[in-house]
């Protein structure tokens, strides 16, 4: 009995994941989910929250609102958001006005334009990245690195 | 799930069940056994094949081919 007490408080706390979104959570975030399965080749773009956990290629213009690649996504296009998240992997550029975020789970192979960056340790990049240009409503550039990313922002 | 305010052009193949309530124009292929639904809030021109595609009432569909097995369904 105490020995499982002592158990107890020696084990690191579990980590926990958080929950896929459901249907109903999507409705109210108004999200749009690329499903794993899907594949579109085209013109993408948005006037809502974009999850793509499916294969892309083609061109994203997704001005004023956040884009999350998810683990599974695999993106071939210029991605142009306000937010930009990236957990899978991305050939092209990405432009994000407010931010964009690497995962340590992304593979990246292109330029990134963006007024703040945030990449995870183990995020793979190849490329270059600008950060001359600011964000509507800020002053300076600013670079942080190896700062923990919220996965319970993408749902999953 | 292709929310009301997303735009597609292009071709979508997709092996899930999916939901479309915003624009497309191009081609959606389903691969699997799966169902296409469609919005009244849709505007959907193309063709569009899968093994069910499930239009609501009052959508609007331009220029459109269907293919498979369709069903009418009121909201």
């Amino acid at each position: 009995m105490f020995n499982k007490k002592k158990e107890d408080e020696e084990m690191p706390a579990a980590k926990i994941e958080p929950p896929a979104p459901t249907a109903s959570d999507v409705r109210k975030r108004k999200v749009s989910v690329i499903g794993p399965t899907l594949k579109f080749k085209g013109e993408l773009s948005a006037n809502e929250d974009l999850i793509i956990e499916g294969e892309i290629e083609g061109t994203i213009a997704h001005q004023d609102k956040n884009l999350t690649v998810g683990r599974e996504g695999r993106v071939r296009a210029d991605i142009n958001a306000r937010t930009v998240e990236i957990f899978g992997s991305v050939e092209g550029d990405i432009r994000g006005d407010d931010v964009v975020k690497l995962a340590k789970t992304a593979d990246v192979k292109g330029n990134v334009f963006c007024s703040r960056i945030v990449m995870e340790d183990g995020a793979k990049f190849s490329g270059s990245i600008d950060m001359s240009i600011r964000k509507k409503d800020s002053g300076a550039a600013k670079l942080t690195i190896a700062e923990p990313i919220d996965r319970s922002e993408t749902g999953g | 799930m292709i929310g009301m305010t997303l735009v597609m052009k292009g071709e979508l193949i997709v092996d899930e069940n999916l939901i479309i309530e915003g624009t497309f124009d191009g081609t959606i292929t389903g691969q699997g056994s799966d169902t296409i639904t469609v919005r009244r809030t849709a505007h959907v021109s193309g063709k569009i094949s899968a093994s069910t595609v499930r239009i609501e009432d009052g959508t609007n569909l331009e220029n459109t081919v269907l293919s498979g097995r369709i069903s009418l369904a009121d909201t």
